[in-house]
């Protein structure tokens, strides 16, 4: 949920306090039907037992028993009225969706710090987004990039601007003719972590790892951006939670 | 003294809770019941947030 919807839900119920419960956990029958049509549209068969054709690592895990009963329940859950699938399939799904809880969770954090972090001035800016001055001021010019506030002459930028200079730049590698990508990246949800550009002409952007690796599957050749990694240069962190990045250490000592 | 925790789930989509007059009407709900049930705080969690209510002012559920 976004900062300014929890604020909005807070006030019109009056709440005294807003507390962090932390990620919610598959129990209820909602869930398992998200489980099953997941299964549904994964699962492939070639001959034998239907399934993903990206689980293409095998290894050997070790469960608690009971564990592995809640899995087997599960499977036979899922079973009836789906596709039928094996417990260690039902795991290896419910890996990939803590995993991916996990990420989005580091993601909003650092989405909704970056947003709130204070604005840059011009020349800073285009510091961040690693443009030349010119560059990025020709770009406002063309109301490619807006700012957030003016005061005179000079003009702020909020994490979210940068980040789409960020995305400009990496496009006019690709491509000559900027100006059509623009208004496509100036219309841009940047609510979602991945840009990605499709034959160097149709540009998207996807909230989730699975979202991105499903749209990956289509032919083409695809530039794809992350930007949780430029969110978190932009707060002074490592690109990822848990890089002990030695040269980011460096200079944030320096 | 402590009494046992009830814990009811509910799915909504998202959209709902856009809406004011939604939570307006849950707020009046959420009130009544620690009015009636004479409890010291209330709380409602939402897509992993909790709410938590000690204020019931003189909300009616309409």
């Amino acid at each position: 949920m976004k900062k300014e919807d929890k604020s909005r839900i807070a006030e019109a119920l009056g709440a005294s306090r807003v507390v962090e419960v932390g990620p919610k956990t598959i129990g209820g029958p909602l869930d398992l039907l998200a489980l099953r049509e997941e299964f549904n549209q994964r699962l492939r068969s070639s001959g034998g037992r239907p399934t993903d054709p990206a689980w293409t690592v095998t290894r050997l895990v070790p469960f608690k028993e009971d564990n592995w009963t809640r899995l087997q329940d599960l499977a036979s859950e899922i079973g009836v009225s789906g596709r039928r699938v094996g417990p260690a399939q039902v795991a290896a799904l419910l890996i990939e969706s803590s995993l991916e809880e996990l990420e989005v969770g580091q993601w909003q954090e650092a989405l909704e710090a970056s947003r709130s972090a204070p604005l840059r001035s011009q020349p800073q800016a285009a510091e961040a987004a690693q443009v030349t001055y010119n560059q990025f001021d020709d770009w406002v010019q063309r109301g490619w990039i807006v700012p957030a506030g003016r005061r005179g002459h000079e003009r702020s930028y909020g994490a979210d601007e940068i980040v789409r200079a960020r995305w400009l730049h990496a496009i006019s590698r690709m491509t000559t003719d900027i100006a059509a990508m623009a208004n496509a990246v100036r219309n841009c949800d940047l609510s979602a972590r991945y840009l990605v550009v499709t034959d160097a002409e149709n540009i998207s952007t996807v909230p989730t790892r699975s979202h991105l690796y499903r749209l990956l599957e289509a032919p083409g050749s695809h530039l794809v951006i992350d930007q949780l990694p430029e969110r978190r240069k932009l707060l002074g962190l490592p690109p990822f939670p848990g890089d002990s990045n030695e040269e980011f250490r460096v200079r944030r000592a320096v | 003294m402590y009494d046992d925790t009830q814990m009811v789930t509910s799915y909504v989509t998202g959209d709902i809770l856009g809406d004011h007059e939604v939570l307006k009407r849950l707020r009046a709900f959420l009130c009544r019941m620690g009015r009636e049930a004479d409890q010291g705080e209330v709380g409602i969690v939402i897509d992993g947030t909790y709410f938590g209510i000690i204020d019931y002012n003189d909300e009616v559920e309409e």
